[in-house]
């Protein structure tokens, strides 16, 4: 890329190349730190935790992990919630990014009134939707189904996707649209094929939340679902956690078993994920 | 920018496009919001027939013990959100855009903490900043031995405590930044350059006003993130010690304990006005309705 | 448009395959199969001893009656309970109730619960165990709502007997006698979650108030939201004494497991807790033990002042009004094994507890000998004790639960005086009334 050179240039002052790296560092240490810490100490037994919090581990036993591991199907809920989080995730997406991109480049009456109402919806709080979303689940006898929770899930992304997009959408120029239209092309063709591009920065960035939001759900999973086959992760896991409420260790070593699958799953799709966002194309 | 004739045509199509969108909030949100407003006006214990109360819960609300000092943390918190939670965000952003070395690197792990379960994390900062063996006091006592703070238990540090929890975590925002600053046309930079813009002058005069969606997004999510923040504090400090980190969430979950379904709605309202307040006045600071280019 | 609606369509074919894929052919072959949504399941700790019972009364009723549980983790129990009774879908069988108030208020006032009366009657040695507390707290307009109890697990305190010495029962001591034989060493409490240990203490020192113990009995049926009186302002007083002299280090934000931990850890020499602990002082807990911590070292004990903490007065399993009747027979059916004394000794070994009404078998008082802290339990009780429910349980739920805990921090640093903290807790209780 010609901006990375350019840039490097700019970098004479090495003040502002150590004070670059400060931030970076910063960051890193703050990121990685956390989850590190809580990761080493469920290797260590309870009065090393008390006594030497920054000492390693002597020995690294994974037998608690591989018993977790293998008490449960943890492959099937892995995939369970990969599917469900995905499948909500793109759908969602494609909704309300069509009614994002409305609201974004059209005028018409109840417009404002719409986003409003649509943004609200990330304030509603979750105990009032609990009983509305548990009956219309179960009237239309998805209980305990997958579908039922990409159905609920694609619901939650409402307010973020709807902001996030409607901002993308707009920061396109509006000229691109009035001359495609001009030369004919057709409603969907033109949000299809050059604004849904365009905005691929938001398309990701909302993308990536949902996912996210979704990937941790637990509530609803907990109570539209009930058999092994249609478990979650964050389910699966609540069940472990309950287990280990004693002593120091158990309690790391049931955080490490929490957090750990997300992120494994982020280290292996870093690099699409984060490709997805960094658009290489010039906009305007 | 007067509907033309081409954007007329169209509306047709923006109604279509709108019905998936409307479709879903019919089915997942009417009730509950028309629920919310309704019954705040009731006496409701969340399953008998609600009672008209007219404005009691509200009163009732307001003239809670902990609402005065839930609403100087909403103040507080919404504005460290806008300032300096957004503003280190925007920074890593900047940083990571000169491209130094490892920025890639960088990139991808400032994203772990949002991958982990904002529950998850509520309980590894309670381990953190464990007076006993926590990471933080320790690593303090190393430089003054004697040193004791019960992070999430003590005024006032309790405060101090729930706001580093969230404080430095705006990966989001550095993604949302990131791809606007990366998204800006070239010519632009190269026409700064030949006006003679330095370094930090092309930051300021170029690059901030063109990402300033991204910011007041940024903003906007990350206040409203400061209204509805629950976990953080429930898992920590429980709105403790005494109502020290108390919020309106923490209010309006303690009422339905309670059985006070009508208070707890009223609260919920006063949320959504919140919000839609916050909407409003960033969505005018950063004239969000004006195209940038 | 035409897009448009391939893409419905795809969507829509998506959703099919995903219902198609979810739904599940029931067989049906004359036996009465009861699926039970439950968290004594899995790894939960109560499982222990729930799920081989469920094996041996399915086991029992081979070919007649199944029970199935359902695997639900314990904080969502009463949440899916509530919103499954508010689609008529209850199953057949519920272990206690969240809230009183929800129970009583809208299951109980709306004929919604099985009356289990005429069952009883047919079944005397089943009627004969029930404790009269407890059958009395449910008997309702004639009617019995839920399976009064017949197992009582009274809550005393757990103390390391290598590091005090009592010179006689701790029942048999005041308040001063026990902190003073405490000496230098510390009690287990907490301020985090519901400051469980700490709300037990309390209980102890209001019931050892004059009136306490009356106050404390009639506080289930009618909540207290007045904490001003003398009897409150004294036992604060004292609970503020004992926080700041004789709390383990770690008490000021420390949860259930750091109080665990530091009673396990040879740092406090007390925690107050139910007779479900003795688990963790088996040999097969020993992981959990650190510093030379080991369970042969533990004695229990009831409180100061001779006291105990128990609330027979409560709900316990019930069954939902309009159930088909081979369902309902199954359900009484688990009720009935539930009560037979094989399986309530074969409780009180796992999980502690007396059964007053049950002769106790031979066998059982063999086994019973080889777990002594299990005996100290049973003996320390005597009919002296006196017994009353847990402060938590006598004051509104966001009281006993959530704010107790929060103002102990401003208690011990001294920040509210107990004058003060009585004053703050009862300006929260009134603003929890409806």
């Amino acid at each position: 890329m010609p901006d990375t050179s350019r840039t490097r240039n700019r970098l004479k002052f090495s003040g502002t190349t150590v004070f670059l790296y400060l931030v970076m560092l910063f960051v890193f240490i703050i990121s990685v730190f956390p989850v590190l810490w809580v990761v080493l100490s469920s290797f260590k037994d309870n009065s090393a935790i008390l006594s030497s919090p920054f000492s390693l581990p002597e020995r690294f036993d994974f037998n608690p992990f591989i018993q977790v591991f293998t008490q449960y199907n943890f492959g099937l809920y892995t995939i369970n919630s990969l599917v469900i989080a995905s499948v909500a995730t793109i759908i969602s997406l494609l909704i309300y990014s069509m009614g994002a991109y409305s609201i974004a480049k059209f005028r018409f009456p109840g417009k404002n009134l719409l986003y409003l109402l649509f943004t609200l919806t990330l304030l509603v709080p979750p105990h009032t939707k609990a009983q509305p979303i548990f009956s219309l689940i179960t009237n239309l006898g998805l209980s305990d189904t997958r579908f039922a929770l990409v159905f609920v899930y694609i619901s939650f992304g409402m307010a973020i996707t709807m902001f996030v997009m409607r901002i993308s959408f707009m920061s396109i120029p509006d000229s691109l649209n009035e001359a495609a239209f001009i030369e004919g092309a057709g409603f969907w063709r033109v949000y299809w094929s050059i604004d849904l591009p365009l905005a691929r920065t938001g398309l990701a960035t909302s993308g990536i939340m949902m996912f996210l939001g979704n990937w941790n759900e637990y509530f609803y999973a907990m109570l539209l679902t009930s058999s092994p086959r249609v478990r979650t992760l964050p389910l699966a896991l609540a069940f472990f956690t309950e287990a280990f409420s004693y002593d120091y260790t158990q309690m790391f070593a049931a955080l490490t078993i929490v957090i750990l699958p997300g992120i494994i799953m982020y280290i292996i799709t870093q690099e699409q994920v984060q490709a997805s966002v960094a658009s290489t194309g010039v906009k305007g | 920018m007067p509907i033309n004739r081409i954007e007329r045509r169209y509306v047709p199509f923006a109604y279509a496009f709108l019905l998936p969108t409307i479709a879903v909030f019919l089915l997942f949100y009417l009730i509950p919001i028309v629920t919310v407003v309704l019954t705040s006006f009731t006496r409701w214990d969340g399953f008998s027939t609600p009672t008209f109360n007219g404005l009691t819960n509200y009163l009732r609300f307001f003239s809670q013990s902990s609402f005065l000092i839930s609403l100087r943390n909403l103040l507080l918190w919404s504005l460290i959100a806008a300032t300096l939670h957004v503003g280190f965000g925007v920074l890593v952003a900047f940083v990571l855009f000169q491209k130094p070395k490892g920025w890639k690197a960088v990139r991808g792990v400032y994203m772990i903490p949002n991958i982990v379960s904002s529950a998850a994390m509520a309980m590894i900062f309670r381990f953190m900043f464990n007076n006993d063996f926590g990471f933080l006091n320790s690593l303090i006592r190393l430089v003054r031995p004697s040193f004791q703070v019960n992070w999430f238990f003590e005024s006032p540090w309790a405060f101090v405590a729930v706001t580093l929890t969230w404080l430095f975590y705006g990966a989001i925002i550095t993604l949302i930044v990131l791809g606007d600053l990366m998204n800006i046309p070239s010519d632009l930079h190269d026409a700064a350059r030949i006006d003679g813009a330095t370094g930090f002058q092309a930051i300021l005069r170029i690059q901030l006003p063109l990402c300033r969606y991204a910011i007041g997004t940024s903003i906007i999510l990350s206040i409203t993130s400061r209204i509805a923040m629950y976990e953080a504090i429930a898992l920590t400090t429980r709105g403790g010690p005494g109502d020290d980190t108390m919020n309106i969430p923490i209010i309006l979950v303690k009422a339905i304990t309670d059985l006070n379904y009508g208070l707890a709605n009223a609260a919920a309202v006063f949320m959504f006005l919140m919000g839609m307040f916050t909407l409003w006045i960033i969505n005018r600071l950063f004239r969000m309705n004006n195209p940038i280019y | 448009m035409k897009n448009i609606m391939i893409l419905m369509v795809m969507v829509l074919g998506v959703s099919f395959l995903l219902v198609a894929a979810g739904s599940q052919e029931v067989e049906d072959n004359g036996m009465v199969e009861l699926v039970i949504p439950h968290y004594k399941a899995g790894q939960n700790v109560g499982g222990k001893f729930f799920l081989p019972q469920v094996d041996r009364f399915n086991a029992l009723y081979d070919g007649t009656y199944r029970i199935v549980i359902e695997e639900l983790p314990q904080d969502g129990y009463q949440d899916k309970i509530k919103l499954l009774a508010q689609m008529n879908k209850l199953p057949a069988l519920i272990e206690g109730v969240g809230d009183t108030v929800w129970f009583e208020d809208y299951m109980l006032a709306n004929d919604r619960v099985q009356d289990l009366k005429p069952w009883l009657d047919t079944k005397p040695h089943v009627k004969g165990l029930l404790l009269d507390d407890a059958l009395e707290y449910n008997t309702r307009d004639g009617k019995i709502v839920s399976l009064p109890l017949a197992l009582a697990r009274p809550i005393g305190l757990f103390y390391n007997n290598t590091m005090i010495n009592p010179s006689k029962p701790i029942g048999e001591m005041t308040h001063e006698e026990f902190l003073d034989m405490l000496g230098d060493q510390k009690i287990a409490f907490m301020t985090s979650e519901n400051a469980w240990t700490t709300n037990l203490f309390y209980t102890s020192l209001i019931a050892a108030e004059p009136g306490g113990v009356e106050m404390l009995q009639n506080g289930v049926e009618e909540k207290i939201y007045d904490y001003t009186g003398p009897i409150w302002r004294e036992a604060t007083t004292n609970l503020q004494k004992v926080l700041q002299d004789y709390a383990s280090g770690n008490t000021l934000g420390a949860a259930y497991a750091d109080a665990a931990n530091s009673f396990m850890s040879r740092r406090s020499a007390v925690i107050p807790n139910g007779p479900w602990m003795v688990g963790d002082f088996a040999p097969d807990s020993e992981d959990k033990w650190s510093n030379g911590f080991s369970g042969d070292q533990v004695s229990g004990d009831v409180y100061p002042g001779n006291f105990a903490i128990a609330n027979v007065r409560g709900y316990n399993w019930w069954i939902p009004n309009g159930l088909p009747e081979r369902e309902l027979e199954a359900a009484l059916a688990f009720l009935e094994f539930m009560m037979s004394p094989d399986e309530l000794e074969a409780f009180m070994l796992v999980e502690g507890g007396v059964v007053p009404k049950l002769t106790l078998s031979e066998d059982f008082l063999t086994k019973q000998k080889k777990n002594p802290i299990l005996v100290d339990l049973a003996t320390t009780i005597n009919k002296d004790t006196r017994l009353a429910p847990l402060f938590g349980d006598v004051v509104p739920g966001s009281i006993g639960n959530m704010e107790f805990g929060k103002l102990l921090p401003k208690l011990i640093d001294g920040t509210f005086t107990p004058q003060q903290f009585c004053e703050e807790l009862t300006l929260k209780a009134a603003e929890t009334r409806l």
